[in-house]
């Protein structure tokens, strides 16, 4: 007997609707599985076998094929052995059919026939809905997870037989009581529409910012107001300081102040996550991400790796920042190849016969000191060569460099000001403050870019393509039509252009900085003010003459 | 060889100086020796560049009878002799010398700087290589300032190295140095920006540029001043090469400037072979503390001269400064600033911000959030004031957000 079951198969981040095939025939026992397997997928042979046994069917010695089609894409993971279950039972006659056909089964089995959660349920649930399908069958450990999403029947099930037991018609399938409370709570929250899709949203989740406020760092003004800016428009930042002058605190302070995340890019990193395996709770993900990888990091968990590409640090940073501490310690060749990814904001790894390319397009935060001992240009506390010093800056290659659109220094906090700060807060900056100053220069952005993202959507000749988020995605020629400088600026530009010897890289940073700056300041033109702040903050490589 | 001499353009006189100082430093006691004694018998100055074809046909008896007591020394003296006589590869080196732009100037020649003269063991000779003729004006220049200073200074006692040898040298003063990261490179440079030349005295050969950073300082000097070294070109910067280099630097010059050195530094064993030399000392004072400063404070406690402007040193050696010569500096200095372009602002808010800024940061790096602090002006506004002094040229950024005046 022959029978089909529908399940899907992730490779890279991209979902594929497949067909499981069963054949079963009489014959000297044989189990055979085919359609590009991995070992993953083809171990699961004995697994299955004995966890069908073990919800009590019995099933007669017998000849059985599996094929999971298209035989071309690889299959990989855990969430086929539900669906191979069920296929052999179907072939068996021992399942009822109707509720099989237009379902997605997923799910990885135990031996006692208990059903296990998978990774990915996300992406496929957002694959089956796109696709048509009726219904999912996932485990109940991910049924959070897959609720993120209504439009189709998220059926959540615990171990085989209550599934056998629900297919026959014999029970019904209960909602998990946390579940049920949250839908008596969703009652009150609206729901917002995104491309269709009903997305149960959680607007309160500041955990991080409660824990972490910029109010709890002394003095560093110019810092707090650089890493504002650059939060603003998502700017790369280089944070460059002495030991202990606050370079990390600054930095993970950051995502507290980060403008919100959308709709759609709260779906996509929640797919990117889904996928990696590391959503926490199945919730919804509502912060922008914040990846700090320790500087041993390798080039295959920075960029993405293995022979089905798992996502990597840059593409987990997606709409958020990746921070990178002590980036001289960092291997040359892993942040050179961050130079790609960082200016084409995906980056697309190529396997034998199949490309993946994955998003990559985060904030780039770094901090590294300005020489070995890290007290330079402190000449009264650092005794480093000049040659050193600039061994030491060499480390990061000029290109790399040119990615940056801010650099600050930071230096250390004297004990006065200390002192002063404790009795006397200072609370022209905090996380609040910033984060309120943000949202508004990220909603004014949002504004200037819409039209042009609606035309670029509808438009299937538009070049680019990309949508324009915040200043920083900026291109070229996006420059000229959304800066318009005026003759005073323009002559202050070119001024530093020649004073600085700046590169048309850098000319070009300092202009969307200062697009920034103005959106920070409610302008809806570039003034002097915010031209000359932006030129601040350049990026200075080698000061040492 | 004698015919190669006659046939080639080259002086006889100049090539046995050559073979002289070929004798190396090993014998430059016993040559320095000899040189003495002989310079009693000279009878007018011309008679003293002939002095090497002397030196070079002595016999054990003259050399003996020249103050050479030491046996072990005229022998390895003669055993030299002999040997340089026979190399005819020296020859070959000397002819070679002109192709690259290289000159050998030797003890009494006109271009020698005639202070070394004076020095214990002065170098036989001198390989030149830039516009050897500044030598002469050198020679008559009148004092010569050495200034050396740390590798590692600060931008403080870089910009105050930089304006002392442009003033210098806008007097018409020679500047030299040792053309070393630091206050070297800062004086060469300030000397340099006053249209005039200096002299960088080079631990290594002079074809060869060290520290290779240098180069595009070491280019600039070779156009408008000189490198001199004692030791033949191709030499490598070998460590020990360099307190004796710093003997030249020290020995050539009527006074030597200490800018910013550190307790037990070489700047102050120069320091010392300007003592031993009997050359005067100067120093730049320093901040009680900054162990840049301690060097200089400590020669200062010894007795050292204390400059803190031009003038402090012109007086030591009792130099009135023409009255219009202080114009002359100042002209310099707008000059420097009219050189580029300045944006002028209407606003006289955004110049009393500027005058304020202006006002808070000094000859030691500034950062903003001290700027901030002192000023009590807003973030965005120090920003915005910085870039413009920057654009102006009245600031100059020694690291990111780090500021001093220019």
């Amino acid at each position: 007997m022959y029978s089909e079951v529908l399940s899907i198969a992730i490779t890279g981040l991209t979902t594929c609707i497949v067909k499981v095939e069963t054949d079963v025939d009489n014959g000297i026992p044989y189990f055979e599985m085919s359609g590009c397997l991995s070992t993953m997928v083809r171990e699961s042979k004995e697994r299955i076998q004995v966890s069908i046994r073990n919800s009590g069917f019995k099933l007669k010695p017998q000849r059985i094929i599996v094929n999971i089609s298209p035989a071309d894409v690889r299959k990989a993971g855990t969430g086929f052995d539900l669906p191979i279950a069920i296929g052999i039972l179907m072939a068996n006659s021992m399942l009822k059919k109707d509720l099989v056909e237009q379902a997605v089964f997923l799910g990885e089995l135990s031996l006692d026939g208990s059903i296990n959660s998978v990774n990915g349920i996300l992406p496929s649930v957002i694959a089956a809905k796109e696709a048509g399908l009726k219904r999912i069958f996932i485990p109940k450990a991910n049924e959070k997870e897959a609720r993120i999403l209504d439009g189709l029947e998220i059926c959540p099930v615990a171990n085989l037989k209550e599934l056998t037991d629900y297919l026959n018609g014999i029970n019904k399938l209960s909602p998990s009581v946390e579940v049920r409370l949250q839908e008596r709570e969703d009652k009150d929250v609206k729901v917002d529409k995104v491309d269709n899709n009903e997305i149960r949203d959680n607007k309160d989740n500041k955990d991080r910012a409660k824990a972490y406020d910029y109010l709890d760092i002394v003095g560093q003004k110019s810092a707090k107001r650089a890493v504002m800016i650059a939060a603003a428009g998502m700017h790369n930042i280089m944070l460059e300081g002495a030991p202990g002058a606050g370079k990390t605190m600054i930095a993970e302070r950051i995502p507290g102040i980060l403008p919100d995340l959308e709709m759609d890019e709260k779906l996509e990193i929640t797919k990117i996550y889904s996928i990696a395996g590391i959503l926490k709770d199945g919730d919804l993900i509502y912060e922008r991400p914040f990846r700090n990888p320790h500087h041993s990091v390798t080039q295959a968990a920075m960029l993405g790796g293995g022979a089905i590409p798992r996502p990597g640090e840059i593409t987990l940073a997606t709409s958020g920042v990746l921070f990178l501490d002590e980036l001289t310690e960092y291997k040359a060749q892993i942040l050179e190849s961050l130079r790609q990814p960082l200016e084409d904001k995906y980056i697309r790894l190529v396997r034998v016969g199949l490309d993946y390319v994955f998003p990559a397009d985060f904030m780039l935060v770094a901090a590294m000191n300005p020489c070995k001992c890290g007290y330079y240009p402190d000449r009264l506390r650092c005794n480093c060569k000049e040659s050193d010093i600039r061994r030491f800056r060499d480390k990061i290659s000029q290109p790399m460099w040119d990615r940056f659109d801010m650099k600050v220094h930071i230096e250390s906090v004297g004990l006065e000001e200390l002192i002063k700060e404790r009795d006397d807060r200072d609370e022209t900056f905090t996380t609040s403050k910033m984060k309120e100053a943000v949202e508004r220069a990220r909603l004014r952005q949002k504004e200037r870019f819409e039209i042009r993202n609606y035309r670029d959507e509808n438009d299937q000749f538009a070049l680019g393509g990309r949508k324009l988020r915040f200043n920083s995605d900026m291109n070229a020629k996006d420059i000229k039509s959304y800066c318009p400088l005026s003759d005073e600026c323009s002559k202050v530009l070119r001024q530093a252009y020649s004073r600085f010897g700046l590169t048309m890289r850098a000319y070009n940073k300092i202009i969307k900085v200062a697009r920034t700056i103005a959106d920070l300041d409610d302008s809806d033109e570039i003034g002097i003010k915010h031209l000359l702040e932006a030129i601040s903050y350049r990026v200075v490589t080698s000061s040492i003459t | 060889m004698e015919k190669a001499i006659r046939d080639s353009s080259l002086k006889k006189e100049e090539y046995e100086w050559y073979m002289v100082s070929k004798l190396g430093f090993r014998n430059l006691d016993s040559v320095t020796k000899v040189i003495n004694s002989l310079l009693y018998d000279a009878s007018d100055k011309t008679e003293l560049r002939y002095l090497a074809g002397k030196i070079l046909s002595m016999n054990k008896e003259e050399l003996i009878l020249s103050g050479l007591k030491d046996q072990k020394k005229y022998d390895s003296l003669l055993e030299d002799m002999e040997r340089v006589k026979a190399d005819d590869n020296i020859f070959l080196e000397y002819s070679r010398l002109a192709d690259k732009g290289i000159e050998f100037i030797a003890r009494f020649h006109d271009k020698y700087p005639d202070l070394l003269n004076q020095i214990y063991l002065p170098p036989v000779g001198l390989y030149v290589y830039g516009r050897s003729d500044c030598l002469l004006d050198f020679n008559k220049s009148f004092p010569r300032i050495a200034m050396v200073g740390a590798r590692n200074c600060t931008e403080y006692g870089k910009k105050i190295a930089f304006d002392l040898a442009r003033d210098f040298t806008c007097r018409g003063n020679f500047v030299v140095s040792g053309m070393a990261v630091g206050i070297d490179k800062a004086a060469h440079e300030g000397a340099l920006s006053a249209d005039g030349a200096t002299i960088a005295v080079l631990g290594c050969g002079v074809d060869i540029c060290y520290p290779r950073t240098n180069i595009g300082l070491y280019r600039d000097i070779v156009e408008e001043g000189v490198i001199i070294s004692e030791y033949e070109a191709g030499t490598p910067a070998y460590k020990s090469n360099f307190p004796q280099r710093n003997r030249i630097i020290s020995g050539m010059c009527e006074a030597t400037l200490v800018v910013e050195a550190r307790k037990r530094s070489g700047s102050l064993i120069t320091a010392a072979d300007a003592l031993n030399q009997d050359r005067l000392v100067c120093a730049v004072p320093g901040r009680i503390g900054d162990p840049l400063s301690e060097g200089c404070n400590e020669l200062l406690l010894s007795g050292a001269s204390p400059i803190t402007k031009p003038k402090d040193l012109y007086d030591l050696f009792e130099i009135e400064l023409p009255k219009n010569l202080s114009l002359d500096l100042e002209k310099v200095k707008n000059n420097m600033d009219d050189s580029e372009e300045n944006i002028t602002y209407e606003n006289i808010f955004l110049e009393r911000q500027k005058n304020l800024v202006y006002s808070v940061v000094n000859l030691y790096p500034e950062t903003m959030d001290s700027i901030i602090e002192k000023t009590g002006m807003d973030v965005a506004s120090v920003g915005m004031i910085t870039a413009l002094l920057l654009m102006e040229g009245k600031l100059k950024e020694t690291s990111p957000n780090t500021y001093i005046r220019s």
